[in-house]
């Protein structure tokens, strides 16, 4: 039971934190988008407001 | 700095993946695995699932990293294609069953189900987030959803008749292809998002689809043959 509570926790904390987190240990300092043609789902959703790009 | 609190994203993709293995692990009997080989699986498969998706994305959107619009580990959380993931995730099975002398079909039944289960959590997260919508007024993500849940019931049905013994097995996980790749060249054209590139009238995603349902119909008829054990 242990066992199976610390690999729940553990695949929620690494799917969840994959998607959502990466972009914590970055620099914000971006370049330009000179178009968001192309991207898709939540990519491109963020390259039109002109926001940092989450997950898709 | 961005915030340490993951998005409504990322809390619908973690639920989706926790749901799909609980509903696994009570089938971990069934499937013919030890705790230790259980959670081995699940593991394997998840980082096979991860860097298929992820590569999937950047063969898809290459142009983007090469302009520096993406980067690669800053822009790590943008961007998972699911058929990547999913191939991802079956070498990586397929890998691990003949790594420990396991039957690959005989788990890939039952992940015929717990996958459905998860992607249609983590689609209403697309849904909640606003990615991966439709043209107005369709919400194609919660469609999406749906069709999955249908997908996995079906799933749960055939797996059913695997254990009676009356369909070989694998057949839930060909099921399980050819339905969803069924769902994905029907919902693709109401998508807003996505490249614009099409390929006789088809998106590349569609594309992926019908190779889906051609592997599941290819798959269906080797596993049919009389005396000639499944995959």
């Amino acid at each position: 039971m242990i066992k199976t509570i610390v690999m729940v926790v553990g695949l929620a904390a690494f799917t969840g934190a994959s998607v959502a987190c990466f972009g914590l240990f970055s620099s914000n300092d971006r370049p330009a988008r000179e178009s968001c043609e192309g991207l898709s789902g939540q990519a491109r959703t963020d390259c039109e407001q002109g926001k940092s790009p989450k997950p898709r | 700095m961005t915030s340490v609190l993951p998005s409504p994203y990322g809390v619908f993709v973690a639920a989706g993946c926790i749901a799909a293995v609980l509903w696994l692990k009570t089938r971990r009997e069934a499937l013919g695995l030890s705790e230790n080989a259980f959670w081995a699986a699940v593991w394997v498969m998840v980082l096979g699932a991860m860097v298929g998706a992820k590569a999937l994305f950047v063969a898809l959107g290459w142009e983007h990293y090469a302009r520096g619009e993406l980067r690669f580990w800053a822009d790590f959380g943008v961007g998972f294609v699911f058929f990547g993931g999913l191939v991802g995730a079956v070498l990586s099975g397929w890998i691990f069953a003949r790594w420990r002398g396991l039957s690959f079909t005989r788990g890939a039944d039952y992940f015929a189900v717990a996958v459905p289960i998860g992607h249609a959590i983590g689609r209403i997260g697309c849904f909640v987030t606003g990615c991966c919508a439709g043209h107005p007024p369709h919400p194609v993500q919660l469609y999406e959803a749906g069709g999955l849940a249908l997908i996995a019931w079906c799933g749960r049905a055939a797996i059913a008749r695997v254990e009676a013994l009356e369909l070989p097995r694998g057949s839930a996980f060909w099921l399980y292809l050819f339905l969803y790749g069924v769902l994905r060249v029907a919902l693709d054209p109401l998508r807003a998002d996505g490249r614009p590139e099409r390929f006789l009238g088809l998106s590349a995603q569609q594309g992926l689809a019908l190779g889906l349902i051609a592997v599941a119909l290819v798959a269906v008829r080797l596993s049919r043959r009389p005396g000639q054990a499944s995959a």
